[in-house]
C-alpha cells in the first residue's frame, strides 16, 4: 500500500468516527427526547452559576428558578402580585410584635436524585426546616463572597454574629456550620422559625426570591466549588444537560410533589384559555431545551423559523414584527405568533462606582455626564422605544414612583452639560482624564451603543473609552470594584419599593446589591426607616425623599424604564407576562400537534 | 539566460518583452483607484469630519448624489469613513508587511547564511511559532504592547484620546507583523542556502569581505525578487488579519474606522436581508465589503504578476 494511503486512512477513519460521535450525540439526545414534549427557548447572556447562594442576574435566576423551590412564590394569574405558600404549607404565623414568623413546611417535598445522597443510594432526602438555614448560613458565610447577604444584613437575630464569626474562620472549611443562629430555628422537620431583629414587611416577599431557596447539604459537600454547575433542587425540573456557553437542558423531575395548575385567576384569564388546564398536575411540559445564543440576529432566525417557541425581538427587525401603530404585523400574525406588552418592574442606568477617586468626588461631573445623554434618542436607537425615559430609580409600577421627581439633571441639555463640564474640571483641578464604560456584552448592538455614548460625551467635551466583555465578565469586574461605569439595571425581585432603594444603602456596597457603592448617611437613615414600615401613604412620602436625595446625588446616569415585546407561537399555550418570570415554565402548556404541523418539529 | 544568471540579476528584463494588460496589471489599476483615494483624501478627512459627532437628521440615508455612500446610524457619511478606514487598513497593512519583511528577512538570512546548529535553533523557533494560533498571539503581543506605547504618545504630548486611538492602531500593525514573519524567513532561508555556495560568494570569501558586508551588498541584492513578492502577498495578507480581528473588535475599536470594522456594523444587515426586514441599511455592509474585496483581489493579482516576473524558479530559460 503506498506510504500516502497508509498515513491517510487512519486520518479519515479518525474523521469519520468523530463525525459519528458527534452525529450520535445528536441522535442521542433525540432518541432522549422521544415521547417528551419539549419547549425551545434561548437566551442571549451565559449562566454564571446555578448556586442560589450567590445568583444575582435574571438570566441565572430564570433559569435556576425551574430547578429550585422557595418557601412562598406568586399566584402566576392573579394581578395585583399576590404571594402563596410553594414549599411552605401555609401562610406564615406572625406574632403580635411583628418579630417572628413561623414557617409550616409541606411534608411531601423531596430533593431531587441526585449521586450525593449516598445514604439512600442516590435518593433524594426529603426537605427539612433545617435545610433552609443551611441555605441562608451559605450566603451569610462571609467565605463564599455572596452577593446576596443584602437579602438578611441586619434582619434575623444572631444571623450578623454569625457573619461576624466567619470572618474569623482560616478557611472555608473552618466554619461551622452547626453553630447556632438565635434567630432561625428548625422547630422540627416541618418548622421553621424566624425571629426578626425588628420588623421586616418584606421578608414574606424575599422568602419568595431565589437566593432563599433551599439546597441540600450533600450536594454542596459532595460537589465542592463545581455546586454551581450542578444544581441539586426541589423544582418541577433538574437540569440534565450544560454545554456551558451553548445549551441548557432541564427535565421533569420524577419526584416533583403534586403541584395543581391554578383553577382561578383574573377575569380576563378564562376568556383567554388560561385556565384550560385548571387542576392538572405540573410540569405541564417535560423538557425545556435553552439555547444561549449572544448576537440577537441568529437568536431572531430562529425564532422565526420557529425553532423557537419564544423570544423577544431585536433592535433591528422591530419594524418587521411590529407595525407603526404596535401591533403585530399580518405576515407574523398568519404565523402564528402571539405579542404580549407589559411594563417591566426595571430601571436601567450606567452606574458609577462611587469609590473611583473621580467619579465619587466630582458631582458636576456625573451632572454632566447624565445632562449629555438624549434618553429620547436613545430609547429610538436602540430600543425601538420600548420604554420611557427614566427621571428616577423607581419605575412606574412600584409605589412610590414619582412622575414629577425634581430631577433637572437627568434631561437632555448639552449647553448646561458642557458648563458642568467646565465646573467639574475646575473641581479635579484641570483637563479630566478618559473614562471607562464597561459594556456588559459583545454583541453588535452593545458596540453600537458603546459608541453612541461615546459620541454624546464628546459633544460635551468628555473623554471615553468604552471595553466590551461578557455579562458574567462585567458582573465580576463590578463585584470587585474594578469598574469606573458600567451598564447595569435593576428588575424588581419583589413588588416593593424597599428592593430599589437598598441599591443605594452604603452597607449594602460590592459585593453586595449597591454596586456603586454609593454612601449618603441621610439616605441610609431614610432607608433604615422604610425598610420596617408597611405600605402607607406616610411610607411612600419617604420613599420619594430617598429617592429624591439619590437623584440629586446621581451615582449613575438613568436611562430607561423597560417596556418587554415578547413573541411567542399559538402552540405555547397558557403564557402570561409576569414581571416576576421565574419558575413559571411548570405552567406553561405545549400544543406539540399543532407545532408539528407548522413547523415539523 | 541561465538560472545562476536569473538568481545574480533578477530584474534584468528578458528579451522580447512587451508590456500587455494582464492581472497584474489590472491589479495594479484597481489598486490605484482606490488605495490613492483612500490617502489623498486623508488630511480632508481628518479636517473634515469630527469622528465623534452625531449628524442628527442624517442617519441611516440611503446613497444620494449628496452621500455617494448613504450615512450611518450616527449620521456619519460612509464614504468618507470607508476611505479613511482604507487609509487606515492598508496603512497597517503596508506598515505590518514592512515590519514582517525586516523580521523575516534578518531572521532567515543570519539563519541561512550562519547554516549549522544556529540555524536549526532558529528555524525551530519558526517551527514552533507556526504551529501556535495566530490570533491568540496577535492580542497578547497587543495586550502586552498597549500600554507603553499608549505612554510613548502621551509622552510625545498626544492627548489621551488621541494616543489611545494611536496606539492601538500602532500595536495592532506591530503585533500583525510580529506574527507575519514566518514564511518569509523560511523563503529567504532557502534563497541564501543555496546562493551561500554560488561562485561569486566563494570569490567574496577568498579576498576576505567581512559577514555583514556580504550580507548586504551580495546576498541581498540577489534576494530582492523573492523579497518583493513575499511582501506583496503579505500585505493583503495583513490587511485581512486587520480587518478581521476588527471586524471581531479586538482589532481597530470604532469610531476610528477600520474596513474591518465597518464591515461589522453593516454585518446586522445581512440578517435583516435574511429575514426579509422592512428596512435595509444595504450599504453599510456593501461598501467597505466592496472596497476590502477588491484591494485585496488587486493586491493578489499584482504579487502573482511580481512572481511570475521574478521569481527565479519559475523564469524560463
Amino acid at each position: 500500500m503506498r506510504r500516502e494511503v497508509l498515513i491517510a486512512w487512519p486520518i479519515a477513519l479518525l474523521l469519520v468516527v468523530s463525525g459519528l460521535m458527534l452525529g450520535c450525540n445528536g441522535e442521542g439526545d433525540a432518541a432522549d427526547e422521544a415521547g417528551m414534549t419539549t419547549t425551545y427557548g434561548a437566551i442571549s447572556s451565559k449562566v454564571r452559576g446555578m448556586d442560589p447562594m450567590d445568583i444575582g442576574d435574571t438570566t441565572s435566576s430564570g433559569i435556576a428558578s425551574n430547578i429550585y423551590d422557595c418557601l412562598y412564590q406568586y399566584h402566576y394569574l392573579k394581578r395585583p402580585y399576590e404571594l402563596i405558600p410553594n414549599l411552605a404549607a401555609e401562610m406564615p404565623t406572625v406574632s403580635e410584635d411583628g418579630l417572628t414568623y413561623t414557617i409550616k413546611l409541606r411534608d411531601d417535598v423531596y430533593f431531587q436524585d441526585d449521586p450525593c445522597f449516598t445514604e439512600t443510594d442516590g435518593k433524594g432526602r426529603k426537605l427539612v426546616a433545617d435545610d433552609f438555614i443551611y441555605s441562608w448560613k451559605r450566603i451569610a458565610d462571609i467565605k463564599n463572597i455572596s452577593k446576596n447577604w443584602w437579602i438578611f444584613d441586619g434582619k434575623i437575630k444572631g444571623f450578623d454574629e454569625f457573619r461576624e464569626y466567619t470572618k474569623t474562620a482560616e478557611s472555608k472549611a473552618d466554619v461551622d456550620y452547626s453553630r447556632p443562629v438565635a434567630g432561625l430555628e428548625a422547630v422540627d422537620d416541618t418548622t421553621l422559625r424566624i425571629t426578626l431583629v425588628k420588623p421586616w414587611p418584606q421578608v414574606v416577599y424575599y422568602l419568595a426570591h431565589l437566593p432563599s431557596a433551599a439546597v441540600p447539604r450533600e450536594a454542596v459537600e459532595h460537589y465542592g466549588d463545581e455546586f454551581l454547575n450542578h444544581p441539586v433542587g426541589t423544582g418541577p425540573y433538574q437540569l440534565k444537560t450544560w454545554r456551558h456557553g451553548s445549551k441548557i437542558v432541564m427535565e421533569r423531575n420524577p419526584t416533583f410533589r403534586e403541584v395543581l395548575y391554578p383553577s382561578e385567576g383574573d377575569p380576563d384569564d378564562e376568556a383567554a384559555g388560561r385556565l384550560a388546564d385548571a387542576g392538572k398536575r405540573l410540569p405541564l411540559i417535560d423538557r425545556i431545551d435553552i439555547t444561549i445564543i449572544e448576537e440577537s440576529q441568529p437568536l431572531w432566525l430562529k425564532l422565526m423559523a420557529g425553532d423557537l417557541d419564544i423570544g423577544g425581538i431585536p433592535k433591528d427587525n422591530f419594524d418587521t414584527a411590529i407595525s407603526p401603530t404596535r401591533d403585530l404585523t399580518p405576515e407574523l400574525v398568519e404565523q402564528g405568533v402571539v405579542l404580549e406588552v407589559y411594563e417591566d418592574a426595571a430601571t436601567y442606568w450606567y452606574g458609577f462606582n462611587m469609590e473611583d477617586p473621580l467619579l465619587g468626588n466630582n458631582k458636576p461631573l456625573r451632572q454632566a455626564m447624565n445632562l449629555a445623554i438624549d434618553r429620547a434618542d436613545f430609547l429610538k436607537k436602540f430600543m425601538n422605544n420600548r420604554g420611557v425615559e427614566a427621571r428616577g430609580v423607581l419605575p412606574p409600577m412600584i409605589a412610590g414612583y414619582d412622575e414629577d421627581i425634581d430631577s433637572p439633571y437627568t434631561v437632555y441639555d448639552t449647553e448646561l452639560a458642557k458648563q458642568k463640564v467646565k465646573e467639574a474640571e475646575a473641581e479635579y483641578g484641570g483637563p479630566l482624564p478618559m473614562i471607562t464604560l464597561t459594556m456588559g456584552g459583545t454583541d453588535s448592538t452593545q458596540r453600537q451603543t458603546g459608541q453612541w455614548f461615546i459620541r454624546s460625551y464628546e459633544n460635551v467635551g468628555l473623554k471615553v473609552e468604552v471595553e466590551y466583555m461578557d455579562w458574567p465578565s462585567m458582573q465580576e469586574k463590578v463585584k470587585t470594584k474594578s469598574a469606573q461605569m458600567y451598564s447595569m439595571g435593576w428588575v424588581a425581585d419583589i413588588p416593593d419599593a424597599e428592593n430599589f432603594m437598598q441599591l443605594f444603602y452604603g452597607p449594602n456596597g460590592s459585593p453586595g446589591a449597591n454596586n456603586m457603592n454609593y454612601k449618603n448617611p441621610e439616605v441610609d437613615a431614610l432607608y433604615e426607616k422604610i425598610a420596617v414600615m408597611d405600605e402607607s401613604p406616610e411610607r411612600v412620602a419617604l420613599v420619594r425623599e430617598m429617592q429624591q436625595k439619590v437623584v440629586d446625588d446621581l451615582p449613575c446616569v438613568l436611562t430607561i424604564h423597560r417596556v418587554v415585546f415578547i413573541l411567542h407561537y399559538d402552540w405555547l399555550n397558557n403564557y402570561k407576562p409576569h414581571v416576576f418570570q421565574y419558575g413559571l415554565a411548570k405552567y406553561r402548556n405545549l400544543d406539540a400537534e399543532l407545532r408539528q404541523q407548522r413547523v415539523g418539529r | 539566460m541561465s538560472d545562476a544568471v536569473a538568481v545574480q540579476h533578477p530584474m534584468q528584463v528578458p528579451s522580447g518583452w512587451r508590456p500587455r494588460l494582464s492581472a497584474g496589471w489590472v491589479g495594479g489599476v484597481i489598486l490605484l483607484l482606490i488605495a490613492l483615494p483612500c490617502f489623498l483624501t486623508l488630511p480632508w478627512a481628518l479636517e473634515r469630519f469630527d469622528l465623534h459627532r452625531m449628524d442628527e437628521g442624517m442617519q441611516l440615508l440611503p446613497p444620494s448624489w449628496a452621500e455617494p455612500m448613504g450615512t450611518d446610524l450616527f449620521g456619519q457619511s460612509v464614504m468618507w469613513r470607508s476611505l479613511m478606514g482604507g487609509a487606515i487598513s492598508l496603512g497597517i497593512g503596508g506598515c505590518a508587511a514592512l515590519i514582517s519583511v525586516f523580521i523575516g528577512v534578518t531572521w532567515g538570512a543570519t539563519a541561512g547564511y550562519v547554516g549549522g546548529r544556529v540555524d536549526s535553533a532558529m528555524m525551530r523557533v519558526v517551527d514552533v511559532l507556526y504551529g501556535l494560533p495566530y490570533i491568540l498571539l496577535v492580542v497578547l503581543m497587543n495586550l502586552a504592547l498597549r500600554p507603553f506605547v499608549e505612554s510613548g504618545f502621551k509622552w510625545a504630548g498626544l492627548d489621551e484620546s488621541a494616543a489611545s486611538g494611536m496606539s492601538g492602531i500602532v500595536t495592532l500593525l506591530v503585533a500583525i507583523g510580529g506574527v507575519s514573519w514566518l514564511t518569509m524567513a523560511r523563503v529567504i532561508r532557502g534563497q541564501v542556502l543555496s546562493l551561500r555556495s554560488q561562485p561569486f560568494m566563494e570569490a567574496a570569501r577568498a579576498v576576505g569581505t567581512g559577514h555583514m558586508r556580504t550580507l548586504i551588498v551580495h546576498l541581498l541584492p540577489n534576494l530582492i525578487g523573492p523579497i518583493v513578492v513575499y511582501a506583496t502577498l503579505t500585505v493583503p495578507q495583513a490587511i485581512l488579519q486587520e480587518s478581521f480581528l476588527s471586524f471581531l473588535g479586538i482589532g481597530v475599536q470604532a469610531p476610528i474606522p477600520s474596513w474591518g470594522n465597518l464591515a461589522s456594523e453593516g454585518l446586522p444587515q445581512l440578517h435583516k436581508m435574511a429575514t426579509h426586514a422592512k428596512s435595509v441599511e444595504w450599504w453599510l455592509l456593501l461598501f467597505p465589503c466592496l472596497l476590502l474585496g477588491l484591494t485585496l483581489m488587486g493586491l493578489n493579482f499584482l504579487g502573482d504578476a511580481l512572481r511570475n516576473r521574478l521569481d527565479p524558479k519559475r523564469v524560463k530559460t
